[in-house]
């Protein structure tokens, strides 16, 4: 009995899962996003929902409407239109980056506009008279639980009904499976990824929403796990199945709550092992089930026939005489700049500059994960709390003095990066860095919070470094001279891994893994590498923060600082030294200038200022401050560096054409045959005019010298769209419009011009190729069909 | 113990798609110092077949042995560090590095220089005599004039070169050649057959060439095989099976 009231409470929870399941399934498969930023949209319906009904006092089916019927699709557009569109084609790490940038902006920015905190109690049940309880043959079922699980499943079937059934979703897999292919067949591909957003910030709304009464609260990071949960059921329908998505969610669901209710309840390991699930679910699934990380990845067929994108590598300077001279004046500058900076500094700007040191340090840790070998980690923050909790630890218990102990922390974390490499080495690209967000979760909620490893949640004190009455630095401008040698020797490590051998296979392997394995290098022992040496360095600077604060306490080291960091060094230039640097100082003095400058919730404002940074990234892919050097470099005269303009070849007058066109009374006798159909109604296959070599090259042609105007009436002439049976009995059309225009251009530029006779360009054999038109063009003849090329030799012609 | 006297030895290889039988009972060898060729029209496997030699994908059915081991179960990169080099159809470029680069990080994937250590003390930096290998290569490949430029700025043909360079910094014992000559034009594949004529003598390496231009076919190549549709249809000299009616009939469509 009480099994079944706890079934039904597993189904709707597992229910909520599988809505926010299916938005990231939706946006995955239609624009190729793996849309981080639907956990915030789903704490933004919350949010509003719950200022519209507690203190706005709208009634709460008018709040429902407005917040999730209303704002929750407008939002997924206006995040489409304005952020995701611009990233099509663009390297995952762009994708990805934008959407943790919309992951952080969006709860930052409500919070610091209207909503105040990040966590508001008690918000109401989003169905009228949802709280009411029933009695089923002697169980009590919540009426909220119904109602979320009705809603969930309603709208569940019906997106899986609309994929399977209707023109749109048939529309919607095309897209998928090559979003240029069906805008080239004259399909809105616009169109289509905007109503998948819409739907997928619906169901995100829908899902935001009846959550929050489920968590007892509008809480941001309830969201990330909510996110966390969807993503691992998403998995479970390898991000393109929508029933298997079902099925993930409510599995989860159950198991959750079963698990709370069954488990010692006081154990460290109930309290975490029950949020957590998601986490070591969605781990489990992409390293040990081989399937679930080769499906799903979204190919285009026309992707063969693009240049691969562009790699996140900042243009390489190929003077290495430079180098020495480099480390001296780096050497010297720095010397200098503690030494101000020790001298000058009031006590609290000191404390506050080592932060920015030790936080560079930290930042260092990317360089090398993410900027050499092209791994984007979200777990970063275990990794540096690894090593804090490890010296913090060996201090506390051992009396083990803190110099070591920084030493073993970064030993530790070193070691827990191996461990976490080695299952994850096989993994690429997004599964791998959903894998650490998995990971990071992980340790945020069950590791950290141990007795044996983050102490209480007041924390562990942690001594300043003194041995032998000589390394004393336990002064702060002693311990700040020595957390600058710190990040100087890191990041002349850095450096010199990154432009010596090391650097050059990473950098090799993230151009191709299939090319270097071919070269006999290997990948995951590569991987596991950088792994180690990133999260020693993390953990060397974890240590230090504790150290300077003298207290470490699991909160410094928690899930957001994981997603935070990666973004602004990402956005600051992941490969750049001095971007580590930057990034630190800004990560510390930035709330400081906003406190000073009297701005309310500082902290939000600084998350939303560098979420935004993210946004920048779709442009700038170089690093801001290597692009700022590059720039600055250059107005100062020194060009001669930049590729694009090095090794500039004098302009030379090109020789004259040589011009062998015939002269005018021959084409004109050409045309006198037949004069350009310009009026009367033709076949498709007027579109010869443009005849080069395959079938998607020739439509791809035609539609990029379309005028926008004629786009458009095309696409509403041919907007009842069906599948293949009414395509093939579309009546001839007359000229098409484009033509017309183009024949009109071109006479602009040039009165003389006659368009020759289309038929002589027709021999008998070219009829395979006869271009046809966009929308006569499916199904045709077989043998027309672009796959069947065959080499050079073939055909005796 | 069995001697053999092949340096390559795919036996009855089987590859499935799903539902698609991507290669059926392949079998093929190929000599120490031996130039073979591997036709066949698109689609017919053999792009294929080079992933289930090399150990990208992995057979069914079948095993593979190199200089008489079985290198069925090992890594790509152990098979590549045995001596089987390879280049790629669709290329696999280093993205974003100089030519220069990518043949010195094969160099040195081949002579193990170069750890994070000795990053640390010498920074690096490429020795005499890995400098003047990598040039010397380029220039063989006619590369030599650009070879700080970016790949991503070389034309097809110049990166099919590339790829072809960057398998012999390896100093391959069999190089794996999957249509190398697309997208070069006609003196520039006449080069290359010069190239693999250079190759085969100085340092003998054998190497087994996928091509659909059956003039290199004819320059390059001793022995051929030919693939249809995942099986093999027809092997011997060169000019043998060319001229042989049914290979004709399949791979030019021509009924002769
Ligand atoms: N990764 C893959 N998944 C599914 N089918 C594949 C894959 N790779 C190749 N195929 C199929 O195997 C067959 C052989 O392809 P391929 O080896 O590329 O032929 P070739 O190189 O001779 O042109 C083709 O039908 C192709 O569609
Ligand atoms: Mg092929």
């Amino acid at each position: 009995m009480e099994f079944v009231a706890l079934l039904v409470a597993g189904v709707a929870l597992g229910c909520v899962y599988a809505l926010m399941a299916s938005g990231v399934v939706l946006t995955y498969k239609t624009s190729a996003v793996f849309n981080l930023g639907l956990g915030a949209q789903a704490y933004a319906a919350a949010a509003i929902f719950y200022t519209l009904t507690v203190d706005m006092h709208f009634p709460i089916l008018v709040a429902l409407v407005i917040s999730v019927f209303l704002l929750s699709p407008l939002l997924g557009l206006a995040l489409y239109w304005g952020l995701f569109r611009y990233t099509q084609g663009a390297p995952e790490t762009v994708k990805l980056v934008v959407s943790l940038g919309v992951l952080l902006v969006l709860p930052a920015l409500i919070q610091a506009v209207w909503f105040g905190t990040n966590l508001k109690g008690n918000p109401p049940v989003a169905v009228p008279g949802a709280d009411r309880v029933f009695e089923l043959a002697g169980i009590r079922i919540g009426g909220d639980s119904l109602t979320t699980i009705f809603a969930a499943v309603v709208v569940v079937v019906a997106l899986a009904g609309l994929f399977k059934f209707t023109v749109l979703g048939l529309r919607m897999r095309a897209v998928v499976e090559s979003p240029r292919m069906v805008q080239l067949a004259g399909i809105n591909a616009d169109g289509i990824a905007s109503v998948s957003w819409m739907l997928s910030g619906f169901v995100a709304g829908l899902a935001g929403v009846m959550l929050a009464p489920l968590f007892g609260s509008v809480d941001v990071s309830k969201y990330t796990l909510l996110l966390v949960a969807a993503i691992a059921a998403a998995v479970v329908g390898r991000l393109s199945s929508l029933p298997w998505t079902l099925v993930g969610g409510l599995a989860l669901g159950v198991t959750q709550v079963v698990l709370a209710r069954y488990l010692p309840a006081d154990s460290v390991l109930a309290e975490g092992l029950r949020p957590s699930l998601p986490f070591i679910l969605l781990f489990g699934l992409l390293v040990f089930v081989p399937k679930y990380r080769t499906i799903g990845g979204v190919t285009d067929p026309l992707s063969g026939v693009d240049p691969p994108p562009k790699a996140l590598r900042s243009p390489v300077s190929t003077d290495t005489h430079s180098k020495r001279n480099t480390f001296g004046q780096a050497l010297l500058i720095t010397c200098g700049l503690v030494a101000f900076f020790s001298l000058a500094l009031s006590d609290v700007w000191l404390l506050r500059m080592t932060t920015a040191v030790v936080m560079a340090v930290i930042f260092l840790s990317y360089t090398v994960l993410t900027g050499i070998a092209g791994q984007i980690s979200l777990g970063q923050a275990a990794f540096a709390g690894a090593g804090a909790f490890t010296a913090a630890q060996l201090a506390n218990h051992f009396d083990f003095p803190v110099f070591w102990g920084m030493l073993a922390g970064a030993a530790v974390a070193s070691a827990v990066g191996i461990l976490l490499a080695l299952p994850l080495r096989q993994l690429r690209g997004i599964y791998l860095t959903l894998a650490t967000l998995a990971f990071g979760l992980m340790v945020d909620q069950i590791i950290f919070p141990l007795e044996n490893v983050g102490g209480s949640p007041a924390g562990l004190e942690v001594p300043r470094p003194y041995q032998y009455n000589i390394f004393d630095f336990s002064d702060d401008r002693a311990f700040f001279i020595l957390c600058c040698g710190v990040l100087f020797w890191v990041a002349w490590y850095v450096w010199r891994m990154r432009d010596g051998a090391t650097g050059q296979v990473l950098d090799a392997i993230r151009g191709s893994e299939t090319g270097a394995a071919s070269v006999g290098i290997d990948p995951g022992r590569t991987k596991v590498k950088a792994f180690a040496v990133s999260a020693a360095i993390a953990g060397i600077g974890g240590a230090l923060l504790v150290s300077l604060q003298g207290r470490a306490t699991p909160a410094e080291f928690s899930i957001a600082e994981s997603l935070l960091w990666p973004v602004l060094i990402i956005v600051l230039g992941a490969r750049s030294i001095p971007a580590a640097i930057f990034a630190g100082a800004f990560l510390t003095l930035l709330p400081e200038l906003l406190r000073m400058l009297d701005v309310p919730q500082p902290l939000a404002w600084v998350t939303v200022i560098f979420g935004l940074g993210a946004f920048i990234f779709i442009k700038n892919q170089e690093g801001l401050v290597d692009w700022l050097l590059r720039v600055t470099r250059q107005t100062a005269g020194r060009t001669a560096r930049d590729p694009a303009t090095a090794g500039g070849v004098p302009a030379v007058a090109p020789p004259p054409v040589i011009d062998l066109t015939p002269q005018p009374d021959t084409n004109v006798q050409i045309g006198a045959q037949a004069a350009f159909p310009t009026a009367s109604p033709v076949g498709p296959s007027v579109g010869v005019a443009h005849a080069p070599p395959t079938a998607s090259e020739r439509t791809a042609s035609h539609v990029a010298a379309e005028p926008a105007a004629t786009v458009r009436r095309r696409r509403t002439r041919y907007r009842p769209w069906s599948p293949p049976r009414r395509y093939l009995q579309a009546p001839a059309k007359p000229t098409p419009p484009q033509l017309q225009t183009s024949i009109e251009a071109l006479r602009r530029r040039d009165p003389t011009w006659q368009p020759a006779n289309p038929s002589s360009w027709m021999r008998p054999s070219d009829d395979m190729n006869r271009p046809q038109h966009p929308s006569t063009n499916g199904g045709g003849s077989s043998d027309g069909a672009p796959g069947n090329r065959r080499g050079p030799e073939a055909g005796p012609n | 113990m069995e001697t053999t006297p092949w340096l390559l030895e795919a036996q009855h290889i089987q590859v499935q798609f799903g539902g698609i039988i991507a290669l059926q009972d392949v079998s093929l060898e190929v000599g120490p110092g031996e130039a073979v060729g591997l036709i066949g029209p698109n689609g017919a496997g053999k792009t294929t077949f080079f992933n289930s030699i090399t150990g990208i994908i992995a057979p069914l059915r079948g095993r593979v042995r190199f200089m008489g081991a079985d290198i069925t179960e090992l890594d790509v990169h152990t098979r590549a560090r045995l001596g089987i080099g390879r280049t790629f159809q669709r290329m696999e470029l280093f993205s974003g590095m100089t030519v220069r680069e990518h043949l010195l990080v094969a160099l040195r994937a081949h002579t193990g220089v170069g750890s994070m250590w000795s990053d640390l003390l010498t920074g690096g930096r490429p020795s005499d005599v890995e400098r003047s290998l990598v040039e010397d290569t380029a220039k063989l490949v006619a590369l030599d004039d650009r070879i700080d430029s970016v790949v991503d700025t070389l034309s097809l043909g110049h990166g099919r070169l590339l790829e072809l360079a960057r398998a012999l910094m390896t100093n391959p014992r069999l190089l794996l050649l999957d249509e190398p000559s697309s997208g070069l034009d006609h003196v520039e594949s006449s080069e290359l057959a010069e190239v693999l004529h250079a190759v085969r003598r100085v340092r003998s390496t054998a190497y087994l060439l996928v091509e659909h231009d059956l003039r290199l076919i004819r320059e390059a190549t001793e022995r051929l095989y030919v693939m249809e549709q995942g099986y093999l249809l027809a092997k011997g000299p060169t000019e043998a099976v060319l001229s042989h009616p049914r290979v004709r009939e399949a791979y030019t469509g021509v009924t002769a």
